[in-house]
């Protein structure tokens, strides 16, 4: 009594999300995050989908002495992923820009009253995250801001 | 003089035409243990202008204000939001046309239809409908965010007449969807530690159901009305559904005790949580393996009259609700009531 | 395929026990709570609770308009 159809493809297939350069993430991305995306109240909660982790801001693991330690390799390693997983829909990208250029609601934006993160697409930082999501590449020899390099 | 007779005789309904109208009110209230309250009010009406024509129409609105986990899990409040439904449509010799108009916040959408219903010899009646619904999907205070789904359907239904007492039907529906079926508002998770991305389903979705439904006059003036219904489509999901009702007239009041079960499958891309990226992920708790169980008890009454109204009825409706998830960690069980009462004219 | 079978014989066995009902024997079938959709408003109320509740649709009739209840 099943109606059994076969797709072209079975729906339970992994996907390979791109591959995004891991040096541009760290020197240049991760600074952008930690400092415009981290603070407790927004995407360094550990309940939101887009988790950031950050010097002085949310961490993996711990003591609170140690929360102003460098970034953990397990750390940066969920930083990459959960800002490539956010690739989909272009939520990296359309989030934190103001909706009169095309952004998304942020809701962030509007409980805090300050605007979104980039008022245009002319935002160094916005350019920076467009870039990164374009296939930039940075030296890997790069030095992350605010690690103990 | 002949004017004014030509216009008198306009004037008074003639003996070939039907004035049939009737006005129905009826308020849902939907209360359950995930957080969630949908109010809905429907205000229906319909009449005959003549024997061969109906016409008919409704206004519904749903007021719902949720806290569901699906809310919480994005991490954010509760949300109060309002449906608007309004519906008309004609009917005459078999045929029948119909518009549904609905809009919320963040989705809105057209629906035109069109039956036909043929009855061969009094033996059986065979009815073939068609459907197509335009829906534009949005997020709420979104202005950037736009999609768009349509749905196809059509169904082909036979309604046989097996004895004085018996009447069954059968029918086959189908429905293909086309464009975005996912929500905006959701997002799946990952066994990696703190990891979740956006949920993402097929963009096509065939569908399918076969339903039989029996109902039986029984002693006195009791009737049984049965069904069962099964599902599939091209995600995956397979289930079936099966209920009954046991009606009892008792004079100008009538009452009826129901019962109504119902079980699925997952759908192929369904996972609790993920180890991987996915072409398709979804944390739509309706796409996961789950049972349900529907229970309750109506009573109506109806009151025909010699004047202008030819008769009033009310109806009282109570059904209580479960649902188990077999396979959604943040919602195991889910438990409601719904209670309604309408309330109609006929003039 | 074999869905499609049991269809066919579902229709058959019907067709097969359809009685020649006349006309003056139908008085039991046209009371209202012998008719599949006696009452509209109630049955779209109540596929519009399932629909929104489960991952299935159809086979009752009652179309109501699109939603967001996804």
């Amino acid at each position: 009594m099943l109606f059994v159809l076969v797709g072209c493809q079975p729906l339970d297939q992994p996907r390979s999300l791109p591959s995004l350069d891991e040096p541009y993430f760290r020197c240049r991305v991760q600074p952008i995050l930690g400092r415009s995306c981290a603070a407790f109240a927004c995407h360094g909660d550990g309940l939101r989908y887009f988790r950031v982790f950050a010097r002085n801001r949310l961490r993996m693991t711990g003591k609170e002495g140690d929360r102003n330690a460098a970034l953990s390799d397990a750390e940066r390693a969920a930083n990459f992923e959960s800002a490539r997983a956010m690739i989909d829909g272009d939520f990296l990208l359309r989030k934190p820009l103001a909706s009169e250029v095309g952004g998304y609601f942020h809701r962030g934006a509007e409980i805090f009253g300050e605007g979104n993160v980039f008022a245009d697409t002319n935002d160094p930082d916005y350019r920076t995250l467009a870039a990164w999501l374009s296939g930039a590449k940075e030296d890997p020899a790069c030095i992350e801001p605010g690690s103990d390099q | 003089m002949r004017l004014q007779l030509i216009i008198a005789g306009m004037l008074v309904p003639s003996a070939a035409r039907a004035q049939v109208a009737s006005v129905d009110v009826r308020n849902g209230l939907y209360q359950d243990t995930d957080h969630t309250t949908i109010n809905t009010t429907v205000v229906a009406a319909k009449a005959s202008p003549t024997t061969d024509l109906k016409v008919d129409g409704h206004y519904l609105v749903d007021i719902i204000t949720s806290a569901s986990v699906d809310v919480i899990s994005a991490a954010t409040t509760a949300f109060h939001e309002t449906r608007h439904e309004a519906a008309g449509g004609v009917s005459w010799h078999g045929l029948s046309a119909g518009y549904v108009y609905s809009v919320e916040n963040d989705w809105e959408s057209h629906t035109a239809s069109a039956d036909i219903q043929q009855d061969f010899n009094h033996r059986f009646t065979l009815s073939l409908g068609g459907r197509y619904v335009a829906n534009a999907v949005g997020r709420a205070k979104d202005p950037n965010f736009h999609r768009s789904l349509d749905a196809y359907g059509g169904d082909v239904g036979l309604t046989f007449v097996l004895s004085p007492m018996d009447l069954l039907h059968l029918s086959y529906t189908a429905a293909y969807l086309d464009g975005y079926q996912a929500s905006p508002y959701r997002f799946v998770t990952f066994d990696k530690q703190m990891l979740g991305a956006p949920e993402t389903d097929p963009t096509t979705r065939l569908r399918h159901a076969v339903t039989l439904r029996w109902n039986h006059h029984g002693e006195g003036d009791t009737a049984l009305r049965s069904h069962v219904r099964v599902y599939s489509d091209d995600w995956g999901i397979v289930s079936a559904t099966i209920g009954t009702e046991w009606v009892i007239g008792m004079g100008a009041w009538e009452t009826g005790l129901h019962v109504r079960g119902y079980a699925q499958n997952g759908a192929d891309f369904y996972q609790a949580s993920y180890t991987q990226p996915m072409r398709y992920m979804t944390a739509d708790r309706e796409l996961s393996p789950f049972i349900d169980g529907f229970a309750g008890a109506r009573l109506g009454w109806h009151h025909g009259t010699a004047s202008f109204l030819k008769e009033f009825r009310f109806e009282i409706k109570v059904d209580g609700f479960g649902f188990y998830f077999f396979d959604f960690p943040r919602l195991r069980e889910r438990a409601g009531v719904i209670g309604e009462l309408a309330l109609g004219v006929s003039l | 395929m074999t869905y499609f079978r049991f269809l066919l014989l579902a229709l058959l066995s019907a067709s097969a026990g359809c009685a020649e009902v006349k006309p003056w024997q139908r008085e039991l079938l046209a009371q209202p709570k012998m008719q599949l959709d006696p009452d509209p408003n109630a049955a779209l109320l109540e596929q519009h609770v399932y629909e929104y509740r489960e991952g299935s649709t159809g086979g009752y009739g009652a179309g109501g308009g699109g939603c967001g209840c996804n």
